[in-house]
């Protein structure tokens, strides 16, 4: 492929991706209510950090290295029950975070296939499975654990395998969670992450661009609008008033957990749309033709002239 | 084999033949139908029926099953109409741009590079 067709194939990647966001975004407008559920997710995680927050602090004064010159912290300054307290931690966080995904994800399959999803019903979906979903919250959060650790002690070339092995962790799993939630027997995590590998092998490439696609133009969405905040802080300052800058910024922070939050539901429509067409192989209702475009392989469309 | 038995036996590989390549030439077919406007599916049975050599004729069943594959690959898109007749409403088809744009690639690669080459027509026109 020359130059050319490289920035027009990625000029076509840009724009399904983008087309992909928009498809999430009509799906999201039929179940608007849905956008709670990443939002008690992420109220459910700040609950939990600032616990773990206050937990960790008490017991530093308790053992007295809280407010010690040149104490740094590392994940063994504890010792072993830091990081039992660290696992169990980074365990609560992964699993209220695939908990709610998991919720959103099955809401998402009910409106691909006509239904009328409701936040009772994606909650009790995710209920229905919370065993196998605390199983692999339990496995990932480990296995993130241990790689940090190696992370942690490694020399440079170490960190960066301990890295790569991360990353290859991460997208291994990529459609762990929807198998999960879709699944009829409850899946333990090796399962669930082979046949993630399976159906990665079909749309490899293809629909981790299209995932990562929404990941950037959320991210230039966001950037754009902290600038326009800042920007119009700055303004507002100069007119030398305080309390409106004060008023713009909490507002701006408001808006920008929203954005995170709207973002956050709309990439997980879309890995749910992704998966719904690779194991399908029809285009979930509300992406109709966009997602067949996208993803299209050559013996799928072979079936359209057979 | 005797004159009669091989004109036969010619006959059921023409017809076979035939059979295989009318099933491979719907989609053209049905496709074609539809570049000089919008049709019913009674009006693409006919002009497939009328315009085709051999009469092709297709069953309705495979040709609503072809027509929305076709719809879900984004090649045609309908919209209901009334019938003529009075009777239910009736769904007429037509080519959508990525449909045309798809026609027009197959035809020119595999009829108008194929068929139309000047050396190929001679050697078709020498099997007759």
């Amino acid at each position: 492929m020359n130059q050319s067709e490289t920035n027009l194939d990625n000029d076509n990647k840009f724009r399904r991706s983008w087309s992909l966001t928009k498809s999430a975004y009509q799906v999201l407008k039929l179940d608007r209510e849905l956008l709670s559920l990443p939002l008690i997710g992420i109220l459910m995680t700040v609950s939990i950090m600032l616990l773990a927050s206050a937990v960790a602090i008490f017991a530093a004064f308790q053992i007295g290295h809280f407010g010690q010159p040149g104490t740094t912290y590392q994940s063994d300054q504890f010792g072993p029950f830091g990081l039992v307290g660290g696992l169990i931690l980074i365990t609560l966080v992964t699993f209220v975070t695939n908990f709610i995904n998991g919720a959103l994800m099955h809401a998402a399959i009910q409106r691909f296939e006509g239904h009328d999803p409701t936040i009772k019903s994606a909650l009790a979906a995710a209920r229905a499975k919370i065993k196998p979903l605390f199983l692999f919250s339990l496995v990932v959060s480990i296995i993130g654990l241990l790689i940090q650790l190696i992370i942690e002690k490694l020399p440079l070339g170490g960190k960066i395998v301990a890295w790569l092995g991360d990353l290859a962790f991460q997208v291994a799993t990529f459609f762990a969670l929807p198998f999960i939630m879709t699944s009829e027997e409850d899946l333990g995590p090796i399962q669930a992450t082979r046949k993630s590998i399976d159906l990665l092998k079909k749309v490899w490439g293809e629909s981790l661009i299209i995932v990562a696609g929404i990941g950037i133009i959320s991210t230039l969405i966001m950037i754009t609008y902290i600038a326009l905040i800042v920007g119009l802080m700055i303004f507002i300052s100069s007119l030398g008033t305080a309390l409106p800058v004060l008023i713009v910024g909490i507002g701006g922070f408001i808006g920008m957990f929203g954005l995170a939050v709207f973002f956050s539901a709309l990439s997980t429509i879309v890995k749910a749309a992704v998966f719904y067409f690779a194991v399908n192989q029809k285009s979930p209702q509300g992406f109709n033709k966009v997602m067949l475009k996208a993803l299209i392989r050559p013996k799928t469309a072979k079936k359209i002239f057979a | 084999m005797s004159g009669l038995a091989e004109n036969n036996y010619q006959k059921v590989l023409v017809e076979a033949w035939e059979e295989v390549h009318k099933k491979s030439q719907l989609t053209l077919w049905i496709l074609l139908s539809l570049v000089d406007g919008p049709k019913s599916m009674a009006q693409i049975k006919d002009f497939i029926i009328n315009q085709s050599a051999t009469k092709f004729l297709a069953d309705n069943q495979s040709m609503y099953r072809a027509l929305r594959r076709y719809d879900a690959a984004d090649l045609v898109k309908w919209r209901a109409a009334p019938s003529p007749n009075g009777g239910p409403e009736q769904k007429i088809f037509q080519l959508t741009a990525t449909g045309k744009s798809v026609l027009g690639q197959f035809v020119e690669r595999n009829i108008i590079s194929i068929y139309y080459n000047n050396s190929i027509r001679k050697l078709i026109e020498r099997t007759v």
